[in-house]
């Protein structure tokens, strides 16, 4: 009897613990995929940040002092001068940053999910990042004005709001020069949800566990924007 | 038995779950890497730029050195402690191309690896003139714009410029003393469309001892008080003449001096009046007009040729006064718009307009440039309200813009003008380059 009780509790135990590191495994398993999508999208976002924070620094290398650096803005793109090369005998640079369609990473679990894009003088472009947020603010000198350059409900006005009241100027007459310091917004989330299969009819859902990272450059100011 | 498969038991459940805390702890520590990675190469990057911003201040404060036409070492600096500890940089200048360059490179120790980072800087040499189309060596605190006053081209203020509304500066401000109200508050609704600089030290006027480099090239001395008026004769070019009568507003009176002032061979553009004179007409030629008392500009000043539609044009007025330059905007006078094209110093004076009484309101326009010594004034103000509402009480609102043909690589002067002795030549930043680092993942 005293056998059979031995046994018998030594399964019960054994059980208990079988369970117990399948739990705990599960458990690993899990944050071993959240902590593998946190890294990744950081990795991401950091990568294209460095380069966006990089490029943007040297904008308006080589134009002239007198001489617009940005050619054209809108909250998802910026077309801007730069002499890539440094080489003075050779034309400008018109670099583009440009956020893409949804439709162009339609295919992934994520829905908000788009491609970053840089081109270079109207050339092919090169998509820089996957990235679910890319938005960006203009300012004049030391924030005193806020310029919101024209959007998709709003195409043919650039609004700056100064401290004596708001402007409402048309892109041809807007003095591009006004902008001294950019406000860049950049979120990254995995294209993946952690936990959806693609067959799962809610893996579209924006409360699926998507992994995300936020980067903001509150005051990007490049010194060849201020000579 | 038993308690050798409990030891056992426990062994094995201790190795598993430190395995997973170990895996788990990996990634949680590369995934703050990231993090800790980003402000790694942030503080390489930030220091490359201090090291270039303490090469700037050596600059600034050794113009010796800007000269060099080699490589030197300006400073060189190593950090054991605060945000750049295990970082040095070092700060280079000399000769680039064209240019002359500074530049920064900084070291950075970070994870066991060093951050390399750089920053160049590309100068030019400049004169005042080349770049400013507005001088106000007046020191004080109320030299004031007001909404609808503007200006095309660079402006330098020795004092503080007082703002009321929102004037518009098309080009950048330097402002030695600074704003009054400061920028953004009060009535101070300033546009600034390519920015402004305050704290700039103060740039050295022109003396009266400069003229020593205009008079004595004169072509003629008129002594006593004159009255120029100036005629374009259509079928030449830099044919141009003037009549001279003696006194101030006299442009009927009298016996006429006809005087032409560009004669190849002969004469080079250069009047030096002893005196008082009263100038207008237009001038087919290329003219520097001085004067030892005041300046009065009568009527409409221009060239044959007009600069600002024409920019190839070769006509170009200097007015040099020892005293001021006045808008003669004298009693029984109704001319509300006025338009000079000259470039204008006063080297003791002030440029002013005559007799600001009455409610008048009218436009001063100016394209050229205007240095002068006192204020600027040529209105009253009234009112101390921000918003919308004018405050030009009587006197001229100003719309002012640099003659594009004084800048490189042009440098249009007018004949023996007074490129201040004084004034020394500055460096200007043309190009400021920083290293794109490559991500390392």
């Amino acid at each position: 009897m005293a056998a059979i009780m031995d046994i018998v509790i030594a399964f019960t135990l054994g059980g208990i613990l079988l369970i117990i590191i399948l739990n705990a495994n599960s458990i690993a398993g899990d944050q071993a995929s959240i902590l593998n999508g946190d890294m990744l999208v950081q990795q991401m976002l950091i990568s294209a940040t460095q380069l966006i924070e990089g490029e943007f620094r040297n904008m308006g290398f080589g134009v002239h002092i007198d001489s617009a650096a940005v050619v054209d803005a809108r909250d998802t793109a910026l077309i801007f001068l730069s002499d890539l090369d440094q080489n003075p005998s050779t034309p400008l640079d018109t670099v583009a940053y440009y956020l893409g369609p949804l439709s162009e990473l339609a295919t992934t679990q994520n829905d908000s999910d788009r491609l970053l894009h840089r081109r270079i003088n109207g050339g092919t472009p090169f998509s820089l990042a996957a990235v679910t947020q890319f938005r960006m603010k203009f300012f004049s000198q030391s924030q005193l004005d806020t310029i919101l350059p024209p959007n998709i409900f709003r195409p043919d006005w650039w609004i700056i709001r100064r401290v004596g009241g708001v402007e409402v100027v048309p892109p041809a007459l807007f003095d591009r020069r006004q902008i001294k310091i950019i406000e860049i917004t950049m979120e990254v989330q995995n294209p993946y949800a952690i936990y959806k299969r693609l067959d799962d009819p809610t893996r579209t859902i924006r409360g699926a566990l998507y992994s995300s990272s936020l980067w903001r450059q509150t005051r990007l100011a490049s010194q060849n924007l201020r000579r | 038995m038993g308690g050798k498969a409990a030891i056992i038991l426990v062994m094995g459940f201790g190795f598993i779950f430190g395995y997973i805390a170990f895996r788990i702890n990996e990634l949680e520590s590369r995934a703050i890497g990231n993090a800790a990675t980003y402000y790694e190469v942030t503080a390489s990057h930030n220091l490359a730029v201090a090291g270039a911003n303490v090469g700037l201040s050596i600059l600034y404060q050794r113009p010796s050195v800007w000269g060099r036409s080699s490589d030197t070492i300006l400073t060189q600096q190593t950090f054991t402690t605060g945000q750049f500890a295990g970082g040095s940089f070092v700060a280079r200048y000399g000769p680039s191309g064209a240019y002359k360059r500074l530049t920064s490179t900084s070291a950075f120790l970070a994870g066991g690896r060093t951050l390399w980072d750089t920053v160049r800087i590309m100068f030019t040499k400049i004169d005042s003139f080349d770049i400013l189309g507005l001088m106000l060596g007046f020191r004080g605190n109320d030299d004031t714009w007001i909404k609808y006053d503007s200006m095309w081209g660079r402006v330098h203020f020795n004092g503080r410029c007082n703002i009321k509304g929102s004037p518009v500066f098309n080009d950048k401000i330097t402002l030695s003393k600074g704003w009054d109200p400061p920028a953004g508050t009060g009535t101070n609704g300033v546009i600034c469309k390519n920015g402004f600089e305050t704290g700039v030290n103060q740039i050295p006027l022109p003396l009266e001892t400069d003229t020593l480099d205009t008079f004595p090239c004169r072509d003629t001395t008129f002594m006593g008080d004159w009255s120029f008026q100036f005629f374009n004769i259509f079928f030449g070019n830099d044919d141009g003449f003037m009549l001279a009568r003696s006194g101030l507003h006299n442009f009927t009176g009298g016996s006429p001096t006809v005087y032409f002032f560009n004669i190849p061979g002969s004469k080079r553009g250069v009047i030096l009046v002893r005196g008082n004179v009263c100038i207008r007409g237009v001038v087919d030629g290329h003219i520097t007009i001085g004067a030892t008392g005041a300046i009065h500009i009568d009527d409409d000043l221009t060239c044959a040729v007009n600069p600002k539609t024409t920019p190839t044009s070769d006509d170009i007025i200097g007015i040099v006064a020892l005293g001021d330059i006045k808008i003669c905007n004298i009693s029984g006078k109704s001319k509300t718009n006025w338009y000079v094209q000259a470039v204008m110093v006063t080297l003791s004076g002030s440029v002013s307009a005559e007799e600001l009484s009455g409610t008048f309101v009218g436009v001063f326009r100016n394209y050229g440039g205007i240095i002068t010594r006192d204020r600027f004034d040529i209105a009253q103000y009234t009112g101390s309200s921000g918003g919308a509402t004018p405050y030009l009480n009587r006197g001229f609102y100003r719309r002012l813009e640099r003659d594009t043909r004084l800048a490189p690589p042009r440098r249009l002067r007018p004949p023996c003008f007074p490129v201040p002795d004084n004034v020394p030549s500055a460096l200007q930043i043309v190009n400021w380059w920083e290293n794109v680092r490559v991500p390392e993942f």
